[in-house]
């Protein structure tokens, strides 16, 4: 049942939800997210509710998507520390593990030392949770198609 | 701006990025439109594949666009990634044009804003001039499109079904799904049918 | 990749419209947008130039409401169709559950069509994902069109896999919802099984 799904669980959800909760009261910031790596959200703190966290949620996902390939793009693994300074609110990104980013949207007052700081903490505290969402593993090279494979496929 | 419409305007555009390297310190940079293709480059980017490089920046100039929308702000002016030997900046000059700047761990990010702050305002300046010249609307890349949409809603009318059996019949009948009976089990296949 | 969620009582599945550029990618899902009832559909962001290609992605989420306790919700994805975009096809299609490949019918579009289908196999192995298994319909596109490629002939040279095909004309709407519809199916049907 349910093949190549990721599973939440109510209590684990529980206990991410308190660890971003205390990350926003610690850090002084205004939203906090965590989306997958297919860009679902999976929770946030309460904001306002003008604010679509969905549509939040998968525009940051494509937006630290397009940073971790222009990472690549020019030769670095991943950028230490991703920072979109607005006019009122900035966006501090991190990836948390393969699994996901947690998005931390804060008033350009806050110091930046001190979203860093707490985020940091938080991402260590949430990769186990989002690394036991992931039931199955992704599929291993050899179950993909080869070069080969895929010439085959399309006998063009 | 295409650069189709910035013509022999590129001679002066080229001067104020190579100037703008000089006094910064940065190791290159790029101009490209607002879709990310490319208007001008200077600097070392013998090794970078640039084209690729702008096509991802203007992706995530115009999601960050879209999330400065959401938050009610204009826009996040600046984008700055640190790596652990390079870095990059984003930022665009209005709706005109997006740049991107490289730099390494000895130049002084600060330095780098201050002199990329005046490059824009002179950058504008050519822009608005090519502008005003030839007559161009600039239009504002669109980020939601809310309002269109609804304009657009398809009319009452079904469309038609086509000739050939394939062509499945469109059904749009909208009733409440929640009044269905849902098993879990059959993974609601049935209730697509009411759905759609 | 789907997302079951037993905290929120959800499950979010995600479909990509993928094909070469100028297919009608963005017109399927604005006409899913305005055909689908208030309840169903939330608000759809599309990242596009001043031109109106699409330069990142479209989406266009779709919540199919609580069922016996279960929210379903399905996220549509467009990739955006011009070669320079290519990072940006690749990046969409992570986690994808089903993909709708939109072909353009028109003569002078084929090779487009055979090269976007090899870019989508490379893109999706990339992902960790097979296009010889992920759940895939395929739409004949723009068919109201003068100079088109017979159906047999795009049958033959573009469904592989002889997944389910449907002859669209996407800007009124023809092979749209039945595109969608299948494609959802297959992707339950692959959770399920």
């Amino acid at each position: 049942m349910f093949k190549g799904s990721k599973v939440l669980q109510p209590e684990d959800l529980n206990q991410m939800n308190n660890i971003i909760e205390k990350l926003k009261t610690q850090s002084k910031c205004l939203v906090v997210l965590i989306v997958d790596d297919s860009g679902h959200l999976i929770t946030n703190t309460e904001s306002d509710p003008s604010i679509d966290p969905i549509l939040l949620g998968t525009l940051t996902a494509g937006n630290f998507g397009a940073t971790n390939e222009l990472a690549k793009l020019i030769g670095e693994a991943e950028f230490t520390l991703v920072l979109h300074e607005g006019n009122k609110e900035n966006i501090h990104m991190l990836a948390i593990g393969d699994c996901g980013i947690l998005v931390v949207i804060f008033a350009n007052t806050t110091p930046i030392g001190l979203i860093r700081m707490y985020s940091q903490k938080s991402v260590t505290a949430l990769l186990p949770y989002l690394e036991k969402m992931q039931v199955e593993k992704k599929a291993s090279k050899k179950d993909l198609p080869s070069d080969e494979d895929l010439e085959n496929l399309f006998n063009w | 701006m295409k650069l189709s419409q910035i013509g022999n305007k590129i001679d002066p555009i080229n001067e104020i990025l190579e100037n703008f390297l000089d006094d910064a310190g940065v190791t290159c940079a790029i101009l490209c439109d607002m879709g990310g293709e490319i208007l001008t480059t200077k600097g070392d980017i013998s090794t970078l594949d640039f084209t690729n490089i702008a096509a991802m920046a203007a992706g995530s100039y115009a999601t960050t666009k879209g999330i400065a929308n959401l938050l009610g702000q204009s826009e996040f002016s600046l984008l700055f990634h640190q790596g652990t030997k390079n870095n990059i900046l984003i930022s665009s000059v209005e709706n005109f044009a997006i740049f991107i700047i490289l730099f390494d761990a000895n130049t002084i990010l600060g330095v780098v804003k201050q002199k990329s702050q005046e490059m824009k305002e002179t950058l504008k300046i050519i822009f608005e001039e090519i502008v005003k010249g030839k007559g161009i609307v600039i239009k504002k890349a669109k980020v939601f499109e809310e309002r269109d949409l609804d304009k657009v809603k398809p009319s009452k009318k079904k469309p038609k079904p086509a000739k050939k059996e394939k062509i499945e019949k469109e059904e749009a009948e909208e009733k409440d799904g929640s009044s269905k009976k849902f098993d879990f089990d059959s993974l609601m296949i049935d209730d697509l049918d009411d759905i759609f | 990749m789907t997302m079951l969620n037993y905290a929120k009582k959800e499950i979010i599945c995600k479909i990509v419209y993928y094909g070469p550029g100028l297919s009608g990618k963005t017109t399927n899902l604005k006409f899913i947008y305005g055909r689908m009832d208030t309840q169903y559909k939330g608000k759809m962001i599309a990242i596009a130039t001043e031109t109106e290609r699409t330069l990142f992605f479209d989406f266009l989420p779709l919540d199919f409401g609580k069922i016996k306790g279960f929210t379903t919700k399905f996220q549509l994805y467009t990739v955006p169709g011009q070669a320079i975009y290519t990072n940006s096809r690749k990046l969409i299609l992570k986690g994808a559950d089903g993909i709708v490949f939109v072909a353009d019918s028109q003569i002078d579009r084929m090779d487009d069509n055979k090269s976007s289908l090899k870019d989508m196999a490379l893109n999706l192995r990339e992902q960790g994902l097979d296009i010889r298994n992920i759940p895939l319909v395929m739409q004949w596109n723009k068919r109201d069109l003068p100079n088109i490629v017979p159906v047999e002939k795009l049958e033959e040279t573009l469904n592989f896999r002889k997944v389910p095909t449907f002859e669209g004309v996407a800007h009124k709407g023809i092979g749209v919802m039945s595109a969608l519809k299948t494609v959802i199916k297959m992707v339950l049907n692959k959770l399920g099984g």
